[in-house]
């Protein structure tokens, strides 16, 4: 029986006072078996989580406190009251929540990452909030301490009496630390003496910062780090000694053995503390029903309203009654482990969601449940997909069921956000945190910069820790330094190296999570500490998602999804423009134009199933109907890939080998995935049938096998799970198959009806794209930066799908990209009347301007001295254009939906570096009138910053200014305008037209120059294709004229480089060459050190496959240079095609990269 | 008529090309401009009269005189370009611009400059400071304006408006039209003094002799431009073909050559060259003297003069590192301190950096003695606490030894955990009874290096 318990401990979630994870220091203290440690961080319980669950899995006493920084009471010296730091240890439940309230109101009324010192809490506060707890007078920084050095032993003793007459006599103890120190050992006299006289107890406590003594050079770092020093010139600051570890009970009875009472005392407080964090009080709000209606009923009454409308046996949905058997056992499910609140509050969400017009749908395991589906949380029907309740809901696991919600990014979902504030209060919902932590780039440099090192060196430090998600086997640490010229044997640069592996994973800061939002029946204030987030407006609590969901506090994720903003605005667009209503739970289920996109690959912008290995498989999986769009969700995966389950599926699909099952009985579950587990349920159902586990111990097993895998956990349960197969008579091989699927699935495999629910808004969004591809990529430009590709390339692939798109122009565009009619005065249905209206005589002039911007304005070419031959090859890229000689995809929907000739405009948010605020105002006032020249947009929006006019300028969004002014304009009163009927004179015709005169608007020129000047007009030449194209890459990132490989397309003739387009009439086998632009550069940690690259062209997108010896000898090449030609061997298999490269060389093409997409 | 020399100036002998190309200017005219450091323009009106003939037009007499501007170039290892032409900063863009030598007509200046790149205007020949330059550039690079003549082709009312008076002088610099005066160098002071002396001297009292000498004419030299040095720099060329070269830094600048003098003769005395002397250099490094008002109520401090002096001479006696104000360093390592230059002037400290480590109220009041270099000690111990001790100093004239009656420790203390020389140490106070049959005990700190494990006495409490 040990005689010590530390009673004052800190963790790194002191962030930079601390240097050990509270796991540490659990660990160290079961190592010196001592029953129980508390936890002090500094303001704040942010570690008590891990701590108390740590503590509890090896039943250690987890106390609970903190230290608070509290105003120091008014002295009679009126000096300024200085903050000082009062160790509080938790005896009771409401002394937790009175901590919890001290530091939330501390945190919320200071600005996030105040500093020690600026936030604090003042001695009234702390008086009304003291019951339940103790207070320890504290160590070198705490009241006595202070009182000591600054005002001596009289000060000293009244602020103790102080403290107790706050806390009550019993409830406040005289601590001691010893740390060989003599000023420490001064100060314990003193104490001691004041002690006496008070008659207050001892209480021995090491002041523990670090778990092991050799941690102390961790917090000597984050001393540096705290205080912007580097450690040669830290000097004091640095702690004198490394004594603040976690001493054994046997050295502190011997440091403390003059004072065996301080020692004695830490067991008998210990005894007192009786509150854990296994009694948090934490209650889920109940939901307010309408009278006469209890919960259960309400939830029961919703259920069954919803069911029979989602039940209806039509278009091939089960009936009611079938589904009825399903939602009962749900709901006494629901019932018995009293989660009816739960269930209401977010169906209230949905609710509001939907009464708001904000798209949203559940996601993840809460798919597999009929009451969500029947409430329309989530959009799967479980019952007619056979998913798996347990999944989402057993009894045996004692777990809060997750549901998350998916809601469109961006202002929609902060409404969403908003209401449930609103709702339960500031203090009763608040966002999960996320501990961001020690690592990669970050943390060398911040190490490396302690350390001393120049920046050129940390520049190299930093840039060994790898972005790349695959790490060759030989790239060894060693060989990685010495590749940076760096030399492990060098002191510094091995001690950086030690620091830098020592820091990892510490806590660096608490940032939000980025949609997990915990409720509290009551005051959540009380349950844990709550802080204001950056953003303003949200509140967010000390423990992050994990923690919360451990401590059983249950959470609603509000995730943000770019898709779902896509999918909300295209449906927008589509209803003012088209005047059609899209309901997304109504689209044709079986539309042959997606599936038809689908097989072919011709998937750039669709959800989920646009990167480039999604569309390798593509045409090997060849989906034709909803289902097997869930499995191409789920089957590119690393479970599946790890598993060496795709190409089994692939092939059994092609009819290349037989479906067969590792057991017979498996068949009804692995039937739909021809034998081959794909899905996380799969997992569940095989442990269910062939070892005879409950859904609940089936989910357990998945765990154990999940992201907290332990090695002993996932022994006992494939002991469990191979007993029950051998019980069920399976054999040794087929057990280890099964053993073998269920142990490469549960760490990275998908649920099924997660996947069921990304492939609804995969479905979706193909849907649209390829109805309404108009509305659909003006939505998803709208929405950048999102998916896979850039918007130069997902431009590019709308106009080889035949898509008008027109260019920024002040005159026309909006902020966000818009569509408009476009052509030859065809008949616009509903609402697009309004846009035919505006085809006038102006219209017209500027519908064929903008067809010439599309060729790199007409006004330009005839401007510019064109020679014979540029004027042919001018000619052939405008026919390419509206002509396009590649076989555009039959499925395009333009010509479906989007006849008669809409276009895409581009919106203003287009132009890089034009502030919103600008933008909106350039569409404000242009609302009132057009505008007539660039002197009255100058004038008019006055937002509008110089920079930005010539931005706008430079990407050719003022050359139609005064083109359709068709009647004399109001003067002006302004120095710089004349103003004249019709187009004015002074409106610009090209891009350095308007340029010249942008120089001039904002210059005060004064009345000499004005006259001399409108008589010349421009004198600059016109900008040249190349400077165009250059113009629009550089403002926009994005061309709508011809892609810059066109342009080389003569030489690259010349040298037999086949187009993206051409591969597919080629040869498997074949040696081909291939040039582009790299889009996409991607060494995937499956993939064994290969890399894939995606070059595009004029045509489309070639896809380049690199060795890794290749890779080796190319680096340089294929990581820096935007275009390159690659020679290889042409691989066409399945309808799959790709270039496997020999050689690699880079192409001198001088244009301003729109940037790639790289090392995921 | 204005020429210009543009030198490739090797980065490695930046600052002796640069003098080799102002003095190469020099000779042909006492006009001369440094515009930056590869590029001078002279002013050559009147050298016509040396270079033409009656029959030699003007292009031909500029035409030789670019040639011979050029050969005293490559005569002196300069590669130059060099250019003659109206206008001054039309010599420069051409000098830059153009290989070998360039004779620029009058007039003509457009159809031989206008196809440079706009990449090559000086914008500092037109008094426009960077930033503005690089906004310029862009707008410029917007337009399309590729070359000289594209940019002097341009309205000039219209440049008025979007570039200012700064666009406008660009404009006209590159239309090859830009007036201005040139900004004269002034001929090189020499604040070096040097002699070659015929016979090899190998005793300081002939060599104080030279270095007399040339203290004088260097001291003569500063003051005739109202200047002083603060830093001397005596170079040594030896019989055994070595150089030895040494600086003495001044707290203040002075000028006196009597102290120099002496400041120089300790420094030789303190480390003789190890041959005889066959050169002796002396350069000095102007500044602007010291202007010092004493106060009628201020007490003299000794004169700096005076002072280095007597500094000098200690440093002679003691070594140069032993001589100074120790200065604590801010750290734990237990007697850490560094020999700082000594300073007379009164700096009034605002405190430590970590003041949360002072002590305002100190409680221990005893003084302690400290032994430099501590004593080496043999400590016996006892359940890890010493109980006897015997300890002598290092020269072995002093000594203790005994059993020790109270200690108090350990203080531990360790650092530079990063370092080499990483250190750890356990403390004690100590009271000792004297074995010797002194009559009283002596209080004393002991330490123990963890490392080394071994024992020294630090010092005695008073």
């Amino acid at each position: 029986m040990t005689d010590y318990i530390e009673l004052h401990a800190r963790s790194a979630f002191s962030f930079l006072e601390g240097a050990s994870t509270p796991e540490e220091l659990i660990a160290a203290c079961s190592e010196l078996k001592m029953p129980a440690m508390a936890l002090l961080d500094r303001d704040g319980v942010y570690g008590a989580a891990r701590f108390h669950l740590a503590a509890k899995k090896i039943r250690i006493k987890a106390h609970i406190g903190a230290e608070v920084s509290v105003q120091r009471p008014k002295t009679e010296d009126h000096r300024p009251r200085e903050v000082v730091s009062i160790p509080l240890l938790v005896r009771s439940r409401s002394g937790y929540q009175n901590l919890c309230r001290l530091i939330t109101l501390m945190k919320m009324r200071v600005p996030k990452h105040a500093k020690p010192g600026e936030c604090s809490v003042t001695p009234d506060e702390l008086a009304a909030h003291a019951e339940g707890l103790v207070c320890l007078t504290g160590g070198s920084k705490g009241l006595l301490a202070k009182d000591f050095h600054q005002r001596g032993h009289r000060v000293a003793q009244r602020n103790a009496e102080w403290l107790i007459n706050i806390f009550g006599k019993g409830n406040v103890y005289a601590e001691l630390q010893r740390h060989f120190n003599r000023d420490e050992e001064a100060r314990n006299h003193a104490v001691i003496e004041i002690a006496h006289r008070l008659k207050l107890p001892l209480l021995a406590t090491n002041g523990v910062c670090y778990a092991t003594r050799r941690q102390r050079q961790v917090a000597d770092v984050f001393t540096c780090i705290r205080n912007h020093v580097r450690l040669e010139t830290a000097g004091r600051l640095l702690s004198m000694n490394s004594e603040r570890f976690v001493k054994s009970p046997k050295e502190m009875t011997q440091l403390f053995a003059d004072l065996p009472e301080a020692i004695a005392n830490t067991t008998e407080l210990s005894s007192r503390l009786e509150f854990t964090l296994q009694d948090l009080g934490y209650e889920f709000p109940k939901y307010p029903v309408p009278s006469g209606e209890t919960m259960t009923s309400f939830l029961r009454r919703r259920t069954y309203e919803g069911a029979r409308l989602r039940y209806d046996g039509r278009n091939g949905s089960p009936t009611f009654e079938r589904a009825q058997k399903q939602i009962e056992h749900e709901l006494a499910l629901i019932e018995k482990l009293k989660l009816e609140g739960y269930f209401l509050i977010v169906w209230d969400i949905v609710q509001f969601c939907k009464n708001n017009g904000i798209l949203v749908q559940g996601r993840g395991s809460a798919a597999n449940s009929a009451v969500c589906y029947s409430l329309g949380i989530t959009a799967v029907d479980p019952v007619g997909m056979e998913l798996l309740f347990e999944r989402f809901l057993s009894e045996e696991r004692g777990e809060w069921p997750d549901i998350d919600l998916d809601l469109p990014s961006g202002d929609q979902r902060e409404r969403a956000i908003q209401y449930v504030y609103e709702r339960y209060g500031k203090l009763g919902a608040a966002m999960t945190a996320n501990v961001i932590t020690y690592r990669g780039r970050s943390a060398a440099r911040e190490v490396g910069k302690v350390l001393g090192f120049d920046d050129e060196t940390l520049g190299r430090l930093s840039s060994l820790v790898h972005t790349w998600e695959w790490k060759d086997p030989k790239d060894t640490t060693e060989r990685q330094f010495k590749d940076a010229g760096l030399d492990l044997r060098d002191r510094r640069i091995k001690k950086f190296f030690q620091l830098y592996l020592a820091v990892q994973d510490l806590p660096r800061h608490l940032g939000q999570h980025s949609g997990g939002m915990v409720i509290c029946q009551g005051q959540l204030d009380s349950v844990v500490p709550l802080e204001p987030a950056a953003m303003p407006g949200r509140v967010v609590v000390q423990w992050d998602k994990e923690d919360c969901a451990d401590l059983g506090i249950i959470k609603v994720d509000l995730l943000g999804l770019g898709m779902m903003a896509v999918l909300e605005e295209t449906i927008q667009i589509i209803r003012d423009n088209y005047g059609e209503e899209v309901d997304l739970a109504h689209l044709p289920p079986d539309d042959p134009s997606v599936y038809a996109a689908l097989q072919q690959a011709d998937t750039i912008g669709m959800f989920q199933i646009e990167s480039r290995a999604q569309m390798s498989c593509l045409p090997r999986l060849r989906p034709q109907k909803f289902y097997d769009i869930v499995v191409q969700v789920a089957i590119i995966r690393p479970g599946p890939i790890v598993g060496n389950m795709v190409h089994p599926y692939l092939n059994r699909r092609l009819g290349r080998e037989p479906v067969k099952y590792s057991h017979p009985s498996l068949e009804p579950v692995l039937k739909r995935t021809l034998g081959v587990p794909l899905f996380q349920e799969q997992l569940l159902k095989m442990a269910m049938i062939c070892a005879g586990f409950s859904g609940g111990e089936a989910e357990e097993l998945r765990r154990a096998f999940g992201f907290k895998r332990s090695e002993a956990r996932m022994k006992e349960v494939e002991v469990k799970l191979r007993q029950g197969m051998t019980r069920n008579g399976i054999g040794a091989k087929a057990q280890d198959e099964i053993v073998q699927s269920i142990t490469s699935f549960a760490l990275y495999g998908f649920p099924e009806s997660h996947a069921a629910s990304f492939a609804l808004i995969a479905y979706a969004s193909a849907y649209l794209k390829c109805h309404y591809l108009a509305a659909f990529t003006a939505a998803t430009l709208n929405n950048q930066p999102m998916g896979f590709y850039q918007p130069f390339t997902i431009i590019k692939d709308a106009q080889r799908h035949g898509l008008k798109v027109l260019p920024v122009d002040v005159t026309r565009s909006n902020w966000e990209c818009t569509i408009e009619s476009w052509g030859q005065g065809t008949g616009v249905r509903g609402q697009r009347s309004e846009v035919r209206d505006q085809t006038s005589t102006a219209y017209q002039e500027q519908s064929r301007r903008d067809e010439i911007f599309i060729d790199d304005s007409h006004d330009d070419v005839l401007r510019a001295p064109l020679g014979a031959k540029e004027f042919r090859s001018y000619r052939a890229s405008h026919s390419f254009l509206n002509s396009d000689p590649v076989n555009i995809p039959p499925l395009c929907g333009c010509s479906a939906n989007d006849t008669p000739r809409l276009a895409l405009r581009l919106g203003l948010l287009c132009v890089k570096g034009l502030r919103e605020e600008a933008g909106r105002a350039i569409v404000n006032a242009r609302a009132e009138r057009p505008f007539t020249s660039i002197d009255d947009l100058h004038y008019r929006v006055p937002e509008l910053r110089k920079d930005e006019l010539r931005k706008l300028a430079a990407v050719g969004a003022l050359n139609l200014l005064g083109a359709r002014a068709s009647r004399p304009l109001v003067f002006i009163n302004h120095n710089h305008v004349g103003h004249i009927g019709g187009r004015d004179a002074r409106a610009p015709s090209n891009r350095r037209d308007a340029l010249w005169q942008v120089e001039r608007v904002s210059r005060e020129a004064g009345p000499l120059y004005e006259r001399l000047e409108e008589n010349g007009g421009s004198p600059l030449m016109p900008m040249t294709l190349n400077e165009r194209l250059n113009a629009d890459l550089r403002g926009t990132g994005i061309t709508i004229g011809r892609h810059p490989m066109a342009h080389q397309r003569e030489s690259l003739d010349k040298m037999n480089v086949a187009r993206a387009a051409d591969l597919k009439n080629l040869r498997n086998g074949v040696s081909v060459k291939v040039a582009g632009w790299v889009i996409v550069r991607q060494r995937p940690g499956t993939a064994k050190g290969f890399v894939f690259l995606s070059l595009e062209d004029e045509t489309g997108i070639a896809n380049i496959i690199v060795r890794p010896q290749l890779f080796e000898r190319y680096r340089l090449e294929l990581v820096n240079y935007p275009f390159l030609l690659i020679e290889g061997a042409l691989q066409h298999q399945d309808n799959v095609i790709s270039v496997k490269a020999r050689h690699v060389e880079p192409l001198n093409i001088k244009i301003e990269s729109a940037g790639s997409h790289d090392f995921h | 008529m204005f020429a210009c020399i543009y030198g490739q100036v090797s980065p490695k002998h930046e600052f002796s090309d640069e003098a080799l190309l102002i003095d190469l200017a020099f000779t042909f005219s006492p006009l001369v401009e440094q515009t930056s450091v590869d590029t001078v323009v002279l002013d050559i009106s009147g050298d016509e009269l040396l270079f033409s003939s009656q029959s030699q037009t003007e292009a031909n007499w500029t035409r030789s005189l670019g040639d011979e501007i050029a050969r005293r170039a490559a005569e002196s290892g300069l590669k130059v370009n060099v250019s003659v032409a109206a206008n001054p900063d039309v010599a420069i863009h051409a000098a830059s611009s153009f290989k070998g030598v360039t004779v620029v007509t009058a007039g003509a200046e457009l159809s031989q400059l206008g196809n440079l790149s706009i990449k090559l205007l000086d914008y500092s020949l037109a008094g426009i400071d960077e930033k503005k330059a690089e906004e310029i550039g862009e707008t410029l690079a917007l337009w399309g304006i590729r070359t000289f003549i594209d940019f002097a082709e341009l309205p000039l009312a219209g440049v008025a408006q979007r570039l200012g008076q700064e666009g406008v002088r660009l404009q006209k610099l590159a239309q090859g039209k830009s007036e201005r005066q040139l900004i004269l160098v002034q001929p090189p002071v020499g604040f070096e003094q040097s002699l070659e002396l015929e016979h090899p001297i190998a005793e300081l009292e002939p060599l104080s002799f030279i270095l007399s000498r040339l203290l004088n004419q260097l001291c003569a030299n500063l003051n005739a431009q109202a200047l002083a040095t603060n830093e001397l720099r005596l170079r040594l060329r030896l019989k055994d073909k070595t150089e030895q070269e040494r600086t003495i830094t001044l707290p203040v600048p002075m000028r006196n050559p009597k102290t120099f003098l002496r400041l120089l003769l300790f420094d030789i005395e303190a480390l003789p060259p190890q041959a005889a002397i066959t050169s002796v250099t002396i350069a000095a490094e102007p500044v602007k003297p010291r202007i010092l008002q004493t106060g009628l109520f201020i007490p003299l401090a000794p004169e700096p003069e005076k002072l280095e002096v007597t500094l000098a001479r200690l440093a002679k006696l003691v070594g140069a590192n032993n001589v100074g104000s120790p200065e604590l360093l801010d750290t734990h390592r237990p007697d850490a301190f560094r020999m700082k230059r000594f300073n007379l002037t009164v700096t009034h400290k605002k405190g430590t950096s970590n003041p949360q480590f002072a002590i305002p109220n100190p409680q221990c009041l005893m003084g302690f003695r400290m032994f430099r270099p501590p004593w080496r000690a043999e400590v016996q111990t006892l359940h890890g606490e010493p109980v006897r001790i015997a300890a002598r100093s290092m020269d072995a004239s002093s000594a203790m030894r005994g059993k020790i009656v109270c200690a108090s420790g350990p203080w531990r203390s360790s650092g530079d955990w990063w370092r080499a020389d990483v250190w750890a140490r356990d403390e004690w106070d100590v009271a000792i009874a004297d074995s010797n049959g002194g009559q009283s005990d002596v209080l004393c700190r002991i330490y123990r290096e963890l490392a080394s494990e071994e024992w020294f006495v630090e010092g005695i409490y008073d």
